[in-house]
């Protein structure tokens, strides 16, 4: 559901209107790079792939494989389909011991250890299908409530709830049970 | 019995932020906890990268030029299909008729003879992205390979460079999309826009420019017109005045008494003011572009033009200079207006008729330059106020100080006022987003700010160090304390205190809830 002011906006932005394209990418831009950076943990990364999704956006914006309910809905799955295309590319290095972010209290060897149960679990995200991986990350990363993601993705509360408890047990299969 | 999983997990997943309260909650319904617990403990390891505090991005700045130069080139591509544009035949034809003079004879018989002389006169009006312009621009090269005569090839070119900026402002004027290129004088320099031979340009982060580049210097200019009639400088690159076309040899010197390219950034020289003496300028060359400038005024432009064609001008004893910019600085020594500094003395003439001195303004300049290189008014008129135009600006910082008239975020203090809209509670080293509009002084009027709450919970036991209303300190930590911060108990230095806040980007943090524990024996509180 969009209102008649995103509606009139998207409108603008499809004539290739500069003004129109800017607002949409004030107004989504640090959204976007949020989502990628929880997915990747990565930010240069994170604003170049957000860069890239807006240009993707702008080659599909006339498209009729653009958007059907939810224009922001639409830009996650671009985000979340270059995250994926970043997985299967075997690209996904590992943030240098130096970058990790260290707390004064935190042993580094806890550091080291935290940050690859991240990765692998980002890693089994991206595994998962395009609807469940949204679920989970808007979900648990992004702090959204069921409502929040029901209207994102143009679904009722009653299948977020469903979509999420599929996706947190295909996610357990992909870890398989292990500790993470 | 997976639908009742389902509501379950999901009522439990609000309820489940620790170990402790998994445990818990399983313990209470043991019945579910084989089913429930492993993903339970999954939603605890996701929350814990959600946790994990995000960079600020560096780069969407960049990201969204990049779109937007996009845009701009998508419009330009769909334009030029509507109008059945053909790919520009210039270039190759511009460099047949460099080869020789029989492929110049066959050009001319190719122009006049193939596309007819009718052709060739309808192409005159026609603009970039016309399709008759690469006809226009193909007779204009024609024109010019066939003038011999030095000085007439001189006035040619002249007339040319006129006709592009001509084309220029006409493109611009019917927001149509097309590349173009033209040459001319900067006679102003302003933050974002420049105007080069009296054709306003912006000026964005990717502009390249070539060449030491000051008020006064020639340069070609490369622009891609956008559909709200902005010019937008893809690339300006200095150039002697003289050259001739991109596709032509230089024939005529550079006359030393009229033009500097010297690296001290030089004006323009002009001639002299009425007040003054004036300097006879070299006998002239009529130069009819001079009336078709739409300019009311006499330009850098035109000077130039009219001073610049001798080859034998003898230089004149006192060089004057004139130029025009934005006061950035005044003292009672020197001013500085656009980028030039330029000194004043008791004999300098303040024009205030049309508007106040004052910084911000539009000031034209007419000085000499000082044996030492430097340079002193004769004159400053100032032509246009203090303009109110203010210009978007973002950014985000941490917030360091804040009052009902204005904060301090990051490195820029920002006003507020009745209109500002502020989304969050303020909170000394949060961090916020802000919109403002910044004045042409420099100030900065807060139009949004959105202050970004952070989402790494912790949860710490110490002694309390110190205490002020607005901020402890627990066991080293800077604790700050706001509106919702609740605190159980007395607290008092000395006393141990369990704090459960939001760490804050600048190490410190936001307590929510502070629970002071009783001791046995209370240590003093100081004064």
């Amino acid at each position: 559901m969009q209102s008649n002011e995103e509606s009139a906006l998207l409108k603008r932005a499809r004539e290739y209107d500069q003004a129109a394209i800017a607002e949409i990418y004030d107004r989504y831009s640090l959204r976007i790079y949020n989502y990628i950076y929880h997915r990747l943990g990565n930010a240069p990364l994170a604003e170049d792939l957000t860069a890239t999704v807006f240009l993707r956006m702008l080659e599909a914006i006339r498209s009729s494989k653009a958007w059907q309910t939810s224009f922001s809905g639409w830009l996650y799955r671009i985000a979340h389909n270059l995250v994926v295309d970043h997985f299967r590319a075997g690209r996904q290095d590992d943030v240098p011991l130096d970058e990790w972010p260290v707390a004064s209290h935190e042993h580094p060897a806890d550091v080291a250890e935290r940050s690859l149960t991240q990765q692998r679990l980002r890693a089994a995200i991206s595994q998962l299908t395009e609807e469940q991986s949204l679920v989970i990350t808007l979900k648990f990363l992004e702090g959204m409530s069921n409502a929040e993601i029901a209207q994102l993705m143009g679904k009722s509360e009653g299948a977020i709830k469903s979509l999420q408890f599929r996706a947190l047990a295909a996610l357990r299969r992909i870890i398989g049970g292990e500790e993470l | 019995m997976t639908d009742r999983l389902e509501a379950i997990l999901d009522e439990w997943l609000n309820e489940i932020d620790s170990e402790e309260s998994l445990e818990a909650r399983v313990a209470q319904q043991p019945a579910l906890a084989k089913d429930l617990e492993p993903l339970l403990r999954l939603v605890l390891q996701l929350k814990s990268l959600r946790q994990e505090q995000i960079p600020p991005p560096a780069a969407l700045q960049r990201g969204r030029q990049r779109l937007l130069s996009e845009v701009a080139r998508l419009k330009e591509a769909e334009a030029a299909k509507k109008q059945g544009r053909p790919l520009l035949v210039w270039p190759s034809l511009q460099s047949l008729m460099r080869r020789s003079t029989v492929t110049i004879v066959l050009v001319a018989l190719l122009l006049s003879a193939v596309l007819g002389v009718g052709t060739v006169a309808a192409s005159a009006k026609s603009l970039p992205g016309d399709p008759l312009y690469a006809v226009k621009r193909a007779a204009e090269e024609f024109q010019l390979l066939i003038t011999f005569d030095r000085q007439a090839k001189a006035q040619l070119m002249q007339q040319l460079d006129e006709r592009r900026r001509e084309e220029a402002k006409a493109i611009a004027g019917s927001q149509r999309i097309a590349e173009l290129s033209f040459r001319g004088h900067v006679d102003l320099i302003e933050d974002a826009h420049w105007t080069v031979g009296g054709v306003v340009i912006r000026i964005s982060a990717e502009t390249v420019l070539e060449g030491d580049i000051a008020l006064g210097t020639f340069v070609r200019v490369h622009v891609r017109s956008l559909s709200d009639g902005t010019l937008l400088a893809v690339r300006i690159a200095a150039e002697p005045e003289a050259a001739p076309t991109e596709s032509m040899p230089s024939p005529t010197p550079k006359p030393t008494a009229t033009f500097t390219s010297t690296p001290s950034k030089t004006p323009i020289p002009t001639e002299s003011p009425p007040a003054q003496a004036p300097v006879q300028p070299p006998p002239l060359i009529p130069t009819p572009t001079s009336s078709r400038t739409s300019t009311p005024k006499p330009t850098v432009t035109q000077t130039a033009t009219a001073t610049a064609i001798p080859p034998t001008a003898a230089p004149p004893r006192e060089v004057k200079v004139r130029f025009k910019g934005r006061i950035e600085a005044i003292t009672a020594a020197a001013w500085t207006i656009g980028g030039q500094m330029v000194k004043v003395n008791a004999q300098t003439r303040i024009d205030e008729s049309s508007a106040r001195a004052a910084v911000g303004a539009i000031a034209s300049v007419i000085a000499t330059r000082q044996e030492d290189g430097s340079l002193l008014a004769l004159e400053i008129t100032i032509e246009q106020a203090e303009p109110p135009a203010e210009q978007p600006f973002e950014f985000q910082g941490l917030i360091d100080s804040w009052s009902s008239t204005q904060w301090v975020i990051g490195s820029y203090t920002v006003i507020i006022t009745a209109d500002t809209r502020i989304e969050g509670t303020p909170q000394k080293g949060l961090l916020a987003e802000v919109k403002a509009l910044r004045r042409a002084d420099g100030t900065l009027i807060a139009r949004q700010i959105v202050i970004q709450l952070p989402q790494e919970e912790v949860q710490f036991e110490g002694v309390i160090q110190s205490i002020s209303p607005t901020e402890w300190v627990v066991e080293g930590v800077i604790v700050r304390i706001d509106a919702q911060t609740v605190i159980e108990g007395t607290p008092a230095v000395g006393q141990t205190a369990e704090v459960q806040g939001l760490l804050l980007p600048d190490g410190a943090v936001l307590g929510r809830r502070i629970i002071v524990q009783t001791s046995a024996t209370p240590t003093p509180t100081p004064a």
